[in-house]
């Protein structure tokens, strides 16, 4: 609500601007092409002085905004109250020079009774209304009764409407009931639409609300489970590694396997510690760091395992590259997670390719690989939670399903995309958008 | 060439039990503390020439309690630690930045207790 009624109230100096551009276009097709008479001094006048108020209100908006006060929002609602007073007496005043109530326009006053009822609330609403009908009232009697002077629309209007009794009481009765019939509908509407909107963000932030117990639960369980599960791996660790004897063939067999499948578990476990912590803690710590030192790093990490396939990480970083604003170790976790599956899914002796372009505003890092690809109709699904590609299932087993979908969170928390190419067979390519700056 | 001698306060008993095999295994001189006090206790008699320390152990303040009144003590102020965490990589903690408001570490290394010995053997090796 807070956020919406200040955007309105941009909208109204928006709104403003055009009407200024508006009356000049009018007053310059009224006069150049339709040779209507109108007294310039007048419109120059409100134009220039729409102008000043429309900088005024804009810069006091500004200012609220900046100040952060609580009162902040009362303010607000009085610029919108006073710009529409105001436009309604510059309406008020321009209509009396050019024509009065024989000006077609005075069915602007309409407009700013929408965009009253849009704005303010109900009461207020009436009141403008009210207002607008008190100031177009008061020029037409005035004008009527000779107090002050009625300007006609020469070449336009051929016949005096303005003293004209029987004109005035039907258009008077038309406009005062269809200003307040307009000035129902939009409450009403606009009350509706409150009330959607705000069970909207009530819904919505009961979702969250709801998502965060359960991350915080699904943490908490596999925190727990965690600690039986190193111990089970460390104590299986002691006799894989024979370190109370030598064991027969069969039971080395037995002992391997669930030794395998016990690091299996464990990665696993921490991959969804590590996603369901990244959904609870949504602002991790960003800073400026050096994507070149981060890389090093990490493709020496992946160096060992690379060695072991006889696969080559060839690195083209471009030269232009230097710090970007992220959370190091986030970002750093992706880019180890792409490269390191890289290795995985690539046969033995082939390359592995990391490029870094420079695009501006952003970084487009690609980590390309020869592996075994990923199915065409697959490719929409890889970067949702556990989903592991059919073809990688049978090949390789100590995946998780969840790295990818970590990447993605991570890069997405930094406003940043992440998307992949691949061939079946023949390569992947991991496509890695990142801001440079905040 | 006298052994090197490790001192593991852990307060997981299965852990303590295959992790002490190990390191044994790789030729260290290896005590275990199942708390922080027995840890103190042993410290006094054993003169570690490096600390694995579990920085959550029952009290999540126990590793960090025991870090202060270690570096408190001339005698043991420059002994090297390894910290070992549930998850300290996994949840993202800045274990660093945690301890570096308690008191400058000279010889500090962060490890995620995986099971996985590699890593623990590599960081031992890395600051003896």
């Amino acid at each position: 609500m807070n956020l919406r009624i200040v955007r309105l109230a941009y909208w109204l100096i928006r709104l403003r601007w055009f009407a200024i551009i508006g009356i000049f276009i009018a007053y310059y097709i009224a006069k150049q092409l339709l040779h209507i008479t109108i007294s310039d001094l007048p419109i120059y006048s409100i134009i220039a002085f729409l102008i000043l108020l429309n900088v005024l209100s804009f810069s006091f908006l500004k200012y609220l905004q900046k100040s952060q006060v609580r009162k902040s929002l009362k303010n607000v609602k009085r610029i919108i109250n006073f710009q529409i007073s105001t436009d309604l007496i510059v309406l008020t005043v321009l209509l009396h020079y050019s024509g009065g109530v024989e000006n077609p326009f005075i069915i602007y006053y309409i407009f700013h009774m929408i965009i009253g009822s849009i704005m303010l609330s109900t009461k207020e609403s009436f009141l403008q209304t009210s207002f607008a009908l008190m100031l177009l009232g008061s020029m037409t009697f005035l004008e009527y009764s000779g107090i002050i002077q009625h300007f006609p629309l020469q070449g336009f209007i051929t016949s005096n409407m303005y003293n004209n009794l029987t004109y005035l009481a039907s258009t008077g009765f038309i406009f005062i009931s269809t200003s307040y019939f307009v000035v129902y509908i939009t409450r009403n509407i606009i009350k509706q639409s409150e009330k959607h909107e705000a069970a909207y963000l009530k819904a919505n932030a009961k979702l969250k609300q709801r998502d965060k117990v359960k991350n915080e639960y699904v943490m908490r369980i596999t925190h727990d489970i965690k600690g039986h599960i190193t111990a089970i791996q460390s104590c299986i660790s002691v006799l894989n590694e024979k370190l109370t004897g030598p064991l027969n063939p069969q039971q080395e067999d037995f002992v391997s396997r669930a030794h395998k499948r016990i690091q299996i578990l464990n990665k696993f476990i921490s991959d969804l510690l590590s996603l369901t912590n990244k959904r609870l803690v949504l602002q991790s710590e960003k800073k400026y760091f050096s994507l070149n030192n981060s890389l090093e790093e990490i493709i020496k990490m992946a160096e060992n395992s690379a060695q072991e396939k006889n696969i080559s990480i060839i690195k083209n970083i471009d030269p232009s590259i230097d710090n970007i604003y992220g959370e190091p170790s986030s970002i750093e976790e992706v880019l180890s997670n792409l490269i390191q599956n890289a290795i995985k899914y690539s046969p033995a002796g082939k390359l592995v390719l990391i490029n870094v372009k420079d695009k501006q505003e952003n970084v487009l890092i690609e980590v390309i690989d020869n592996g075994v690809g990923i199915p065409e109709y697959e490719i929409p699904y890889i970067f949702n939670e556990f989903y592991r590609a059919s073809n990688v299932k049978t090949n390789i087993k100590d995946g998780t399903g969840l790295g990818l979908a970590i990447s993605k969170h991570i890069v997405e928390d930094h406003g940043g995309k992440i998307w992949v190419e691949s061939i079946e067979n023949f390569g992947t390519t991991f496509y890695l958008l990142l801001k440079k700056d905040k | 060439m006298n052994k090197n001698k490790i001192l593991i306060i852990d307060d997981d008993v299965d852990l303590l039990a295959s992790t002490k095999l190990f390191l044994e295994s790789k030729k260290y001189e290896v005590e275990t503390a199942i708390n922080s006090k027995i840890g103190l206790g042993i410290l006094k008699t054993f003169h570690p020439d490096l600390i694995i320390l579990d920085i959550m152990m029952d009290t999540n303040l126990e590793g960090f309690n025991f870090l202060n009144e270690l570096k408190s003590d001339d005698n043991f102020k420059e002994t090297p630690i390894i910290m070992s965490t549930g998850m300290a990589k996994s949840i993202g903690v800045n274990m660093r930045a945690a301890v570096e408001d308690i008191e400058s570490l000279p010889k500090t290394k962060f490890i995620d207790k995986s099971g996985d010995w590699e890593e623990l053997l590599e960081a031992i090796k890395e600051l003896l």
